[in-house]
């Protein structure tokens, strides 16, 4: 999968959110956005993710045009901002409930994608009383389900202990060797050095390139 | 192939979705319906007649036309308006949840955003329907309870004591379901688009007040009139207010209100609700 993002510029309310973005991103590598918070990081990810439209500039993805040729990736995988569930559904019932729109999936895919996060897929809790870092479990779990070739993950180590912390991490490495397009925003800039292979940093709505791990060696 | 394929599970998932949400609202719906039929039942009763459209037109009938003079006073008709009003508290806020359920996790697994809006109007027609269709099995049940008729011996309706001996089945059901269920989607349709642009309070609302103008000033263009048998053609007398000009304004504004819609839905950004 590739991703190309071309000029692209984002105006809401009058003010700019995005501005004049190029970005080029392949399959089998981690992009990192470093920024402040309302630099812009989670508004190029919606972005990317068909949520919101260009005032100008345009994307593509495998040389289909968004708005054009589709209107969301279709294989996109993702975690923006605070995860959301019914509140009265188990984890596994909303798992269920969002993976009924594709039919892409098994009811064993779901398990194990909630296993792989370290929740029981039998847990017989419904999500509203979840604490926080067992919805961003969930909320990746949902992400990782399908199986999808692009990943957004928007700061997805919030609320996590330290071994979801870890756990995550590994999920994130092993979605990347299956070849997983994985674009991550995250808050701990060390974390985000170890696992970027390339890191721009967002500000004000512009981007550049920030690190590339591949220069250092 | 796929499209279409993928579209029947978007379908499927908004109905037992918008269900599954809204279950204890549906409690409450039997329970209203319940009463409205035990009240209905109670008013027929009195007239000794236990016929289905007699027992049907104390909730179907509406008001007669409010003429505004020095000593009138307006009065909505309680059964009409609370049976109306409360499927639009049923369907007005699914969609707009489920927009907003994970950041768009459910819209971003449809194909396009036309799908995802031409399958909540599905579910409302659907939903909306199951109202109208709980409704008059309740009332049903009771009239078999009654061991009463369908259509009443003398072809007068019991209550109002209006002639239908001279329509046929169709035109009967026609003025008496298929009209009002055709308002209520089409009002229905229009509460959705309206909640996904403006708030959904905001938009039920606007329904409502809508349905209220509607009892106050009778005009074809003011759909809610259609819904109330006291103001259709073969009871008013009115030609502009026949049940085949409801039909048709009712699909011309279903089609306006998908088209904008549609339009307006491919061009909004979805941000969180702050």
């Amino acid at each position: 999968m590739v991703i190309n993002i071309e000029n692209y510029t984002k105006k809401i309310q009058g003010a700019t959110v995005l501005d004049h973005v190029n970005l080029y991103l392949e399959s089998g590598s981690i992009y990192g956005l470093l920024g402040r918070n309302g630099s812009g990081k989670t508004m190029l990810m919606r972005a990317i993710c068909g949520l919101i439209h260009p005032t100008e500039g345009e994307i593509t993805i495998d040389g289909a045009k968004q708005w054009k040729d589709f209107s969301y990736p279709g294989d996109l995988g993702m975690l923006i901002e605070t995860p959301a569930f019914l509140p009265d559904y188990t984890g596994y019932e909303n798992l269920k409930m969002l993976s009924s729109i594709r039919k892409r999936i098994k009811a064993e895919d779901i398990r194990r994608s909630i296993e792989r996060v370290g929740l029981n897929p039998d847990d017989k809790r419904k999500t509203g009383k979840y604490s926080l870092g067992m919805r961003q479990r969930l909320g990746i779990a949902c992400a990782i389900m399908e199986n999808p070739r692009l990943l957004i993950l928007d700061e997805p180590f919030n609320g996590l202990d330290v071994d979801g912390y870890d756990l995550m991490k590994n999920i994130i490495l092993e979605e990347k060797e299956k070849g997983t397009l994985i674009v991550l925003a995250c808050h701990d800039r060390g974390e985000l050095d170890n696992l970027s292979d390339v890191i721009f940093k967002v500000e004000q709505g512009q981007i550049s390139l920030y690190h590339r791990k591949c220069d250092e060696q | 192939m796929k499209q279409s394929r993928s579209f029947m599970h978007l379908i499927l998932y908004d109905i037992r979705y918008s269900f599954r949400k809204n279950r204890i609202k549906w409690f409450f719906t039997v329970s209203i319906q319940l009463w409205l039929c035990i009240r209905s039942f109670q008013e027929v009763s009195f007239y000794g007649s236990y016929d289905y459209l007699s027992e049907l037109w104390p909730v179907m009938s509406g008001a007669s036309e409010y003429i505004l003079s020095e000593d009138s006073a307006f009065q909505l008709p309680a059964c009409w308006f609370l049976f109306q009003i409360f499927q639009f508290f049923l369907i007005g806020f699914y969609s707009e949840s489920e927009l907003n359920f994970g950041n768009g996790q459910a819209l971003i697994r449809t194909h396009t955003r036309e799908m995802w809006l031409a399958s909540k109007f599905i579910s409302v027609i659907v939903n909306i329907v199951s109202y109208y269709g709980c409704f008059l099995v309740v009332l049903l049940i009771g009239n078999t309870i009654h061991a009463g008729k369908v259509i009443p011996e003398n072809g007068m309706i019991g209550l109002a004591g209006i002639p239908i001996f001279h329509k046929s089945i169709w035109e009967v059901w026609s003025a008496f379901i298929i009209l009002p269920l055709l308002v209520s989607v089409t009002l229905g349709e229009i509460q959705v688009v309206l909640s996904l642009f403006l708030d959904p309070v905001i938009s039920f609302m606007a329904v409502v007040g809508f349905m209220v103008i509607s009892v106050f000033w009778m005009h074809p263009f003011l759909i809610g009139n259609f819904s109330m048998l006291y103001r259709q053609e073969w009871v008013s007398g009115k030609p502009e207010m026949s049940v085949d000009i409801g039909i048709i304004l009712c699909f011309v504004l279903l089609i306006a209100t998908f088209t904008f819609g549609i339009i307006m839905f491919r061009k909004k950004d979805i941000l969180p609700a702050e």
